[in-house]
Order: structure tokens, then C-alpha cells, then sequence
């Protein structure tokens, strides 16, 4: 395929190819330029972030910032917040359990993708491979649900979250979002685009029940598809703020966001960044690692919900 | 229908809870809307006061939706246009380390807008952040990022860039390589520049793209909630308070029939926002029908 593109037209002279290569070549090393550079301002962050929680306070408030500790890197903030160095007059800190927080954002997110993996990789077969009466009419119904603004239900929904006793639990992170209408449009496009209607069929005149075609042929085949979803899921589950700080208000069931924005919110005046910094390395760590794990199946996710949704 | 019973059961579950947990709290909040209300009080039918109070004499609700606005004027050029002149860039034949960049543009959308909320806060500081330290390099003096209104503002929208940059470029580059090559040879062997080809074929090709994001951006700024809280507090000057943010503080402060009907115009405007952008650019919609589905 390179051959091909790089083949010119006969009708260009010598010399004007020649200056036009120059050309091209001097716009590729102005476009690598411009996106090295813009590369190092995206990482940035990340790396303030991580060397910020090298350094102590003190130096992170010096006239200038760092680029790295003058003292060389310390590992206090994160001794402290781990209550391995006795916390200094910090009354704060001794009630603020990282590793609790972050389990309970792991625990949250990871429940939340088992079912949402299930309901949805369950529905989406059935839109897919399966036909009955309505099928289209309540396949346009889901999507139409799509269209509802999220504040239009919020305030009645919070609300009746606390009649039926559910604040400071997870069950609104795991049971409204069970089954979803993005979930749902996802599966269906996987499933349509890698199982044959073939071995479903086949799979039935051996007189495998709907379940079994599921849970032993369909969802072994489409794993590709069910992690997509799941890492698209859980990113945004472990993330998840608006609702957890106004659900999981008690201590020990808020998750290391809803911490985090607290520990920021007690000290706002002078926020203890190096603590700050080393909590949202040690919250970020597993979405990382999600992240290089599973690099591809993000990038699909994200594609195949923006252009067909 | 009985013989089918199994495919309606595998369906259900979204039904049975969009039920409960959409359909219900709707109809609920329509009511709540037309009355006053507070846990283990009665519910009195207010008609139409609540929303009289938030449309009449609630000054926060014009303020949420000029932020808004303002905002969106500062983050669709140079966010969706950035993205897009990126993707392109990304997309240039020859370009080694392709999937270097587009990763690494990318990496933002893993983390918490809680967690860049503090690092934004820490590099936008007036006296000890970073931006302001290269600025007086070049002899920019010191910008109070955080504290002056139209500052504030634009600090919102840098923090949004950052976040959402990578997943815009990946958007327009899934679009960008859905348009067919020959397009461009033919376009080539025509004798158009580089400008040209874009404007005349790269451009009208991802139009329905372009569409879409505009759409989602704008119901994503309207909905904004945790770089608002913890980056700016709504301030300077309520300068960056946001619809959303405004509904939640009124469901705080258990005015929840106000709450409620603030959702209702959150809604209806998103809805008005929609309709006006499908219309004004319902040319670039029906114009490529092969991008479209």
C-alpha cells in the first residue's frame, strides 16, 4: 500500500518534485517539533503529580517550582498517609485511611463492571441474534433514552435513593446502572460484527437452551467486546464523583475521589499538596495499569461509541 | 409472545429499571416541580412558583448559563478545532511514532477530574505554579489564574482541553480514516494543496462527526460538576458556576422542588441547545449521507 501512495504523478516535473520534497521534509520535522513539544505539556501533569509527591511541602512552595527535589526525593508523604511515620499534629490525617478508599473505589468499580458485563452482553445478544415481536420498537426505545438529559431525573432520583435506604451503600452505583442503553448498543454492534448466525442456530437444533448459548458460546467468543465495555465501565465507575459525594458521605464507604476532594476541601487555604499528590498517585496506579493493559480495547470504546451512537 | 418469553426476559432487566429509576424519578420530579416540599413534610401543590423563582428571581440561573456559554465560546474553537488539526497532523502518511502520540494524548481520559483538579490548581498557582513561572520567562507578568473572573474561566476550559483533548483526537481520526484515499489522490492529481484538499474533502467528510462532538461537548460543559467545585468553587464571582452545579447546591440546601424544577430547564435547554444545532447545521448533517448511518 506504501508503493502506492508514494508513486507521483507522471505529470510533475523534475524540479518541482524536488523542492516539493524539501518542503514535505521540512513541514515533518516542524510537525514533530510541534508535537514533541506538545507531548511534553500533556505529560506534564502527570509527572508533577508524581514528583510532587516526592517532595516535601516545604519545597513545593518555594518562590519557584522544582522540577526535581532540591533535598532529593522523599517517600514521607506517602509513610504519612499510610500512618507508617506517626502522623504531626495533623488530626486529619489520622482518620484518613488511603488503602481503605481506594479498595472501596476498586470494590465499587469492579462489581459495578461484573453486572453491567452481564445485563448488557445478555440484552445485546438478543438485539442481535434473536427475532420476536417489538424487537426494533423497543431497540428504538433504549436509544431514545439516550436523548433524556442527566440532571432532568437527578434531584427525584437522589431522593429516592434515600427512601429506599441505599445512601452510603453501593447499590446506586451497581443496580440503576445494570443494564444500559449504551451497554447495551455496544454488545449488540460486537456481537453482530464476530458471531455467525450459524453456530447459534446449530447450537439450538442441539437443544442448547438460550442461557447456555449465552453464557458457553456467545460470551466466550465475544470477550474482546465484553472488555471493552468493562474497562469503559470501570473508568468511569472508579471516577465517578457528583453522585458519590452526595451518597457516600460516611467515612468508611467513600471512595478515594469523594477522600481525596474531602482532604482538599479541609485545608483549602493551604492544601498539603505532597499529601495530596501521593493519594492521587496511589488512587490513579490501577487505572494505569488498566490503562497499559488494555490500551486498544479504550481507544476502540471510545471510537465505536462516538461515531455510531 | 410465550414462545419468546426467554428473549423478553433477557431484556427486561434494562426495562424494569428504567422504570424504576428513570421513568419513576421523572414523573416524581414533575411533580415535585409544582410543589414545596421537605422530607416528612406533606407536599403542597405551589403550581408554578418554582419555577417563577428560578426564572423571575434567581439570579444564579442567568449567571450558570452565561458561564456556560462563555465557556463554550472559549472551548469549542480551540478544543474541537485543536483536536481536529491534531488528528490531522496525527493522520499525516509518513509520520513515525504515530501510536506514541496518540496514546500518550490519550493517557488524560484514565484519570479523575477530582485528581486533575488538584494538579491543575497546583500548576495554575499565582505565585508557585508552573504556567506562570514559563510565562515570566517570556516576559508575560504573573496571571492570577484562579482568582479573576474571566482567569478562572479560562482555566476551566484549560483543564477541560487537557482532559479531553486525547479522546477528541481519537474521534476525528476514526472519522479521518473512514474517508477513502483515492478522494485524496484524485484531489492530488487535480493539482489541490494541502489546504484545499482539507477544506474541500477532509472537512465536509467528518462533518457529522463534528456535529456529534459539538452536541457533547456542549451537554458536557452544562453538566460539569467536580473541577468547578474543587478547582474554582463556582467562583470567582459565581464566574464559573455551572448549571449542574447550581441544581446540586439547590438540592443540598433541600430546596428539592426548586432542585427539581432546575433539572426540568437544565433538560429543556439542552434540548433547545440540541434542536438549534441540528438546525443551524442540518446543511453539514444531510450533506454527507456516507458517514451517516
Amino acid at each position: 500500500m506504501a508503493t502506492t501512495i508514494s508513486v507521483q504523478p507522471k505529470t510533475k516535473q523534475l524540479v518541482t518534485r524536488k523542492s516539493w520534497n524539501i518542503r514535505r521534509r521540512l513541514g515533518y520535522i516542524l510537525l514533530y517539533i510541534f508535537l514533541i513539544l506538545l507531548s511534553v505539556g500533556f505529560f506534564f501533569p502527570f509527572y508533577q503529580m508524581a514528583i510532587g509527591s516526592l517532595m516535601p511541602k516545604e519545597e513545593l512552595f518555594k518562590l519557584y517550582p522544582q522540577l526535581w527535589p532540591p533535598g532529593g526525593p522523599t517517600l514521607r508523604a506517602y509513610l504519612l498517609l499510610l500512618h507508617i511515620e506517626p502522623p504531626t499534629n495533623m488530626a486529619y490525617l489520622a482518620n484518613f485511611h488511603i488503602l481503605r478508599y481506594v479498595g472501596n473505589s476498586l470494590l465499587m468499580a469492579t462489581v459495578a463492571v461484573l453486572i453491567q458485563v452481564f445485563f448488557n452482553t445478555m440484552a445485546g445478544y438478543v438485539f442481535a441474534k434473536r427475532s420476536f415481536p417489538f424487537k426494533n420498537q423497543l431497540f428504538s426505545m433504549i436509544l431514545v433514552t439516550l436523548l433524556l438529559p442527566t440532571a432532568i431525573n437527578f434531584v427525584p432520583f437522589f431522593i429516592l435513593i434515600g427512601r429506599l435506604g441505599w445512601m452510603n451503600t453501593y447499590l446506586p452505583f451497581w443496580i440503576p446502572g445494570a443494564a444500559t442503553a449504551f451497554g447495551i448498543f455496544l454488545m449488540r454492534q460486537f456481537i453482530v460484527a464476530t458471531i455467525p448466525d450459524e453456530i447459534i442456530d446449530s447450537a439450538t437444533i442441539d437443544g442448547a437452551s438460550q442461557f447456555q448459548i449465552l453464557t458457553r458460546l456467545v460470551m466466550p467468543i465475544m470477550t474482546g467486546g465484553m472488555v471493552v465495555l468493562a474497562i469503559l465501565s470501570f473508568v468511569g465507575v472508579y471516577n465517578e464523583f457528583v453522585m458519590s459525594s452526595l451518597i457516600l458521605t460516611n467515612p468508611d464507604t467513600r471512595t478515594v475521589q469523594v477522600a481525596l476532594a474531602n482532604f482538599l476541601k479541609s485545608n483549602i487555604r493551604a492544601p498539603n499538596y505532597d499529601l495530596l499528590f501521593a493519594g492521587s498517585v496511589m488512587a490513579t496506579i490501577p487505572l494505569l495499569v488498566v490503562f497499559f493493559v488494555f490500551q486498544r480495547q479504550i481507544m476502540e470504546g471510545v471510537m465505536s461509541g462516538a461515531i455510531k451512537g | 409472545m410465550w414462545r419468546h418469553r426467554v428473549d423478553y426476559l433477557f431484556i427486561s432487566p434494562f426495562f424494569i429499571l428504567f422504570l424504576i429509576f428513570g421513568l419513576y424519578p421523572l414523573l416524581f420530579g414533575i411533580q415535585l416541580s409544582f410543589s414545596r416540599w421537605q422530607p416528612g413534610k406533606d407536599m403542597v401543590f405551589i403550581g408554578l412558583d418554582n419555577y417563577k423563582t428560578l426564572l423571575l428571581t434567581d439570579p444564579e440561573l442567568k449567571q450558570a448559563l452565561l458561564n456556560t456559554i462563555v465557556m463554550l465560546l472559549w472551548i469549542l474553537p480551540t478544543g474541537l478545532g485543536g483536536a481536529l488539526v491534531l488528528a490531522v497532523m496525527l493522520n499525516a502518511r509518513k509520520l513515525v511514532g504515530r501510536s506514541f502520540f496518540r496514546t500518550l494524548f490519550f493517557l488524560p481520559f484514565v484519570t479523575s477530574q477530582v485528581i486533575v483538579s488538584f494538579v491543575f490548581q497546583s500548576l495554575l498557582d499565582k505565585d508557585y505554579g508552573w504556567v506562570n513561572l514559563l510565562m515570566g520567562l517570556v516576559g508575560i507578568p504573573p496571571i492570577p489564574w484562579l482568582t479573576q473572573t474571566f482567569w478562572a474561566q479560562i482555566s476551566i476550559t484549560l483543564l477541560l482541553h487537557w482532559m479531553g483533548m486525547g479522546t477528541n483526537i481519537l474521534i476525528f481520526l476514526g472519522a479521518l480514516q473512514a474517508i477513502d484515499r483515492e478522494l485524496y489522490e484524485a484531489a492530488e492529481i487535480d493539482g489541490a494543496t494541502a489546504t484545499q484538499q482539507f477544506f474541500n474533502v477532509t472537512f465536509p467528510m467528518i462533518r457529522p462527526v463534528m456535529l456529534f462532538m459539538i452536541i457533547t461537548a456542549t451537554i458536557g460543559l452544562m453538566n460539569l460538576y467536580a473541577p468547578v467545585v474543587l478547582l474554582t468553587n463556582g467562583g470567582p464571582g459565581g464566574t464559573t458556576l455551572t448549571l449542574f452545579m447550581r441544581m446540586i447546591q439547590l438540592m443540598t440546601s433541600i430546596r428539592y422542588g426548586e432542585g427539581a424544577g432546575f433539572g426540568f430547564i437544565i433538560g429543556g435547554i439542552i434540548l433547545l441547545i440540541t434542536l438549534v444545532q441540528m438546525k443551524f447545521l442540518s446543511s453539514w448533517w444531510t450533506v454527507e449521507g456516507k458517514l451517516k448511518q
